[in-house]
């Protein structure tokens, strides 16, 4: 069961946290706020936090059918936090740990979780409102007709036409759809 | 400060954040601020710094746990407040 997130950097340059340094306290635990003060670039580092865990939330989230509103249970620890380029971390909620795999580009930070029993993931990216698009990508890779459509959870899934369920994960930020799901 | 009024200010502060106008035809109490108002969870954050400063007050980690209505948020600014004035 995926979890995903979606950062689109213009839209985050807009954000109220650029102006305000009280999120860092909010969000990061205290361990975590060792490694953001070794980060070179702290706008993308306070991102790939936030990606991080927004990921591992969804991932967790699908399988716990919980919520909670606190960003500090997710702690993330990063291989080493880059101003671009590959993005590796581990993120535990709980007992729950997941694997975080993604990059840092120059319009985005994308983050994706998974448990460390699961397979890989797939990601597929498109221009927001082109859910038919994924659609048709995902039938195509699974090698059967699916539809995209929420479960009782309001959890993104594709459905087959007999009603199998795929479970994904989805993120919308900026012009961009993510969409992540496990290998077949 | 009566509940009344600190529900009209936390609904100011919610408005700030919200993308869709459609969304505060049909709001109740209850209304869930990620779910129904689609808030998305990084705006949740500056929700509750913009609280702290409105109200003069901290909302810890657990007390942002239990916010998942308008209602909570109300009851926990004006449990804050209580406790200011003790």
């Amino acid at each position: 069961m995926p979890g995903n997130d979606l950062i689109w950097l213009a839209s985050a340059r807009t954000s109220a946290w650029q102006q305000r340094k009280e999120v860092i306290a909010k969000i990061l635990t205290d361990r975590e706020r060792g490694q953001f003060e070794e980060a070179k670039d702290p706008f993308t580092g306070i991102w790939a936090f936030w990606a991080c865990k927004e990921a591992a939330y969804k991932a967790w989230q699908q399988s716990e059918h919980k919520a909670f509103n606190n960003p500090k249970r997710i702690e993330i620890r990063f291989d080493k936090l880059f101003s671009r380029g590959p993005l590796h971390s581990m993120a535990r909620i709980g007992k729950r740990q997941f694997e975080i795999n993604g990059f840092v580009g120059r319009h985005l930070i994308f983050a994706s979780a998974l448990r460390a029993d699961e397979k890989a993931l797939r990601h597929f990216f498109f221009p927001g409102g082109n859910e038919r698009a994924f659609e048709e990508e995902a039938s195509r890779y699974f090698g059967k007709s699916l539809s995209l459509r929420k479960n009782k959870r309001n959890h993104p899934v594709l459905a087959d036409e007999a009603g199998k369920i795929i479970e994904i994960s989805k993120s919308h930020d900026g012009p961009l759809l993510a969409f992540t799901v496990p290998e077949r | 400060m009566n509940k009344q009024e600190i529900k009209e200010k936390v609904i100011a502060i919610l408005k700030k954040y919200t993308r869709r106008e459609e969304v505060w035809e049909n709001f109740s109490d209850t209304s869930d601020i990620l779910n129904d108002l689609k808030i998305n969870s990084a705006r949740l954050v500056d929700i509750i710094l913009d609280i702290e400063d409105e109200f003069d007050l901290e909302v810890e980690d657990e007390a942002m746990d239990r916010i998942r209505t308008i209602n909570d948020v109300v009851e926990i600014i004006a449990e804050k407040k209580a406790e200011k004035k003790d």
